[in-house]
């Protein structure tokens, strides 16, 4: 009898986990910037901004029971509720037809409100949870977290970034572009980009655009010889959060695209002997005799 | 420093040597040999332009020794009591990059846009190497000589690839190729086996590796198509020297 009720007591701890079910998984596209699972400063505070949230629910619904979804959010600290009164929802719950359902056009600014991100100019990014709560029959009562995915309003703005030269070259400039240093209002962020801009100073031609590329050398393409440029640069954040302007490198030589030779021009331009092509004179015989007494040494072996 | 020289070998060619059981006490057959070498290297093109006072290769690149890595692959082919003649094959690599220029209608000279050369080394080489002072006397030093028959393919590079260049008459030039040579080596190996002989019976009992050298060499060379007219000189004006690591299998 002790025997059986220690193997009782031991049995049990693990059928309780087994009858814990593990939510599904949940994510988000902002429709405007289309990286998964970011809102950028302006989708937080835009009131037209939507998002469209892909569920992999835990539960298979029965749409002939009227079973529902509810979209939810939560700080990152808090996470979903799993019991309890189940929480208020983003929107209207919606009709629950299968285990995997995409429901779009989720207000941004509602997930921020619900999840409590306060300001949308604030500094740092805030993680948020979203949570899809499982309403049997549509009943508040009974009901169970049934997915849930992590969100980043990434409200950070990233630092005016600096030039650290330009190098000309024909139609084009190599800008050296380096992260600028973060403020106190201004927080380096993950993943940035950055995009230069070369605008003629005089008259004639668009703005030509180079990048967006990682931090180094970022080139303009496609500008014209002999006409000094203005060039900036602008740093770019993952979610799309325009990072200040640089000061403006230019117009000066180094901004000025040239028809610069190159090495083996300025050689023949110089009268250099060297023709291009496989061996001169009695070399070029060198190659085929080698590849022949190869190919001799080769059969010899094989014999 | 002895086991800094034998660490590095080691680390090298033989990470698995210190988990290996004891080693045997008999040397494996031998069969040939791999080297790799580090080199600092300056072509001598400008050797055509004695007299301008910009000659392209120094006003372009200027006068840094990029380095030459290269490796051999060899077989030994006749072995005695005093040394062993190696004949091998070798490929290596090497690249310069610089500035263009461009001289404006005044005569004032800007610099800007990207050039490079790229040099692919190809060499047949036979080695001479005097074992003789380590296996009778256990003198951790190998002499050695070289000949080798070179083929260097080259490429010159501008902003949009492989440079062209035209002539007046509308000749156009492609900026690649292949040039041949000569060189010969004079070198010394440190046999790094005296410094641990326990070692190197269980280095060459794991992966077969009979014996490692550091070795230092000067050369000097000629790659110019055999003196052809319408080649450049690819060969370093100077003994080039290298080092690098020798392992005998």
């Amino acid at each position: 009898m002790l025997r059986r009720a220690t193997l009782l007591l031991c049995l049990l701890p693990g059928a309780a986990l087994a009858q814990v079910t593990t939510p599904g998984a949940t994510s988000a596209l902002v429709t405007t910037q289309g990286v998964s699972g970011l809102a950028n400063q302006a989708e937080c505070a835009s009131t037209t901004s939507t998002s469209n949230w892909t569920i992999s629910s835990s539960v298979s619904p029965v749409i002939a029971n009227g079973d529902r979804y509810r979209l939810g959010a939560a700080t990152q600290s808090t996470g979903c509720a799993t019991s309890g009164t189940v929480p208020a929802g983003i929107s209207q719950d919606v009709t629950a037809t299968g285990s995997t359902q995409a429901v779009n056009g989720v207000f941004v600014s509602a997930i921020a409100s619900t999840a409590s991100v306060g300001s949308c100019t604030q500094a740092n990014d805030v993680p948020i949870v979203l949570c899809v709560y499982y309403l049997p029959g549509g009943s508040t009562t009974n009901w169970q977290l049934a997915s849930q995915g992590t969100f980043v309003f990434q409200l950070a703005i990233p630092p005016k970034p600096t030039i650290g030269g330009v190098t000309p070259g024909d139609s084009q400039l190599s800008v050296s572009v380096a992260a600028g240093t973060a403020t106190a209002t201004e927080t380096a962020t993950r993943s940035v980009t950055y995009k230069v801009t070369c605008t003629p100073s005089s008259g004639g031609g668009s703005p030509s655009i180079g990048g967006p590329s990682n931090v180094g050398t970022v080139v303009c393409g496609g500008l014209t010889n002999s006409i000094p440029y203005t060039v900036t640069a602008q740093a770019s954040s993952q979610a799309g959060n325009l990072g200040a302007v640089s000061d403006v490198t230019g117009p000066n030589a180094s901004t000025t695209p040239l028809p610069f030779l190159n090495f083996w021009q300025i050689y023949k331009n110089q009268g250099g002997v060297e023709e291009g092509g496989c061996s001169t004179g009695g070399a070029g015989t060198l190659g085929p005799a080698l590849a022949l007494l190869g190919l001799l040494a080769a059969r010899r072996r094989r014999s | 420093m002895k086991k800094v020289l034998l660490a590095l070998a080691l680390a090298l060619a033989l990470p698995a040597a210190a988990q290996s059981p004891v080693a045997v006490s008999k040397e494996s057959p031998r069969w040939g040999s791999f080297q790799f070498s580090l080199s600092p290297f300056s072509p001598n093109i400008d050797s055509e332009f004695t007299s301008s006072l910009a000659p392209p290769y120094v006003t372009t690149f200027g006068t840094n020794r990029p380095l030459m890595i290269q490796g051999i692959f060899s077989k030994s082919v006749w072995m005695t009591e005093a040394g062993t003649l190696d004949v091998g094959f070798g490929a290596g690599w090497w690249q310069v990059w610089g500035q263009g220029q461009y001289t404006d209608s005044s005569g004032v000279v800007q610099r800007g846009g990207s050039t490079s050369l790229m040099i692919i080394p190809l060499q047949i080489a036979v080695t001479y190497r005097v074992d003789w002072f380590y296996d009778r006397f256990e003198v951790p030093l190998a002499p050695y000589v070289r000949g080798a028959i070179l083929d260097y393919i080259w490429s010159t590079s501008g902003q949009g690839g492989t440079s062209t260049w035209n002539s007046a008459t509308g000749t156009s030039y492609r900026g690649s190729g292949a040039t041949f040579g000569f060189a010969g080596t004079l070198g010394l190996a440190l046999v790094l086996d005296a410094f641990d002989t326990g070692l190197s019976r269980q280095m060459d009992y794991d992966v077969g590796i009979n014996r490692s050298m550091l070795f230092f060499d000067v050369t000097k060379s000629s790659v110019n198509d055999f003196g052809s007219q319408k080649s450049w000189q690819l060969a370093p004006s100077y003994w080039a020297w290298s080092a690098g690591l020798l392992f005998v299998y």
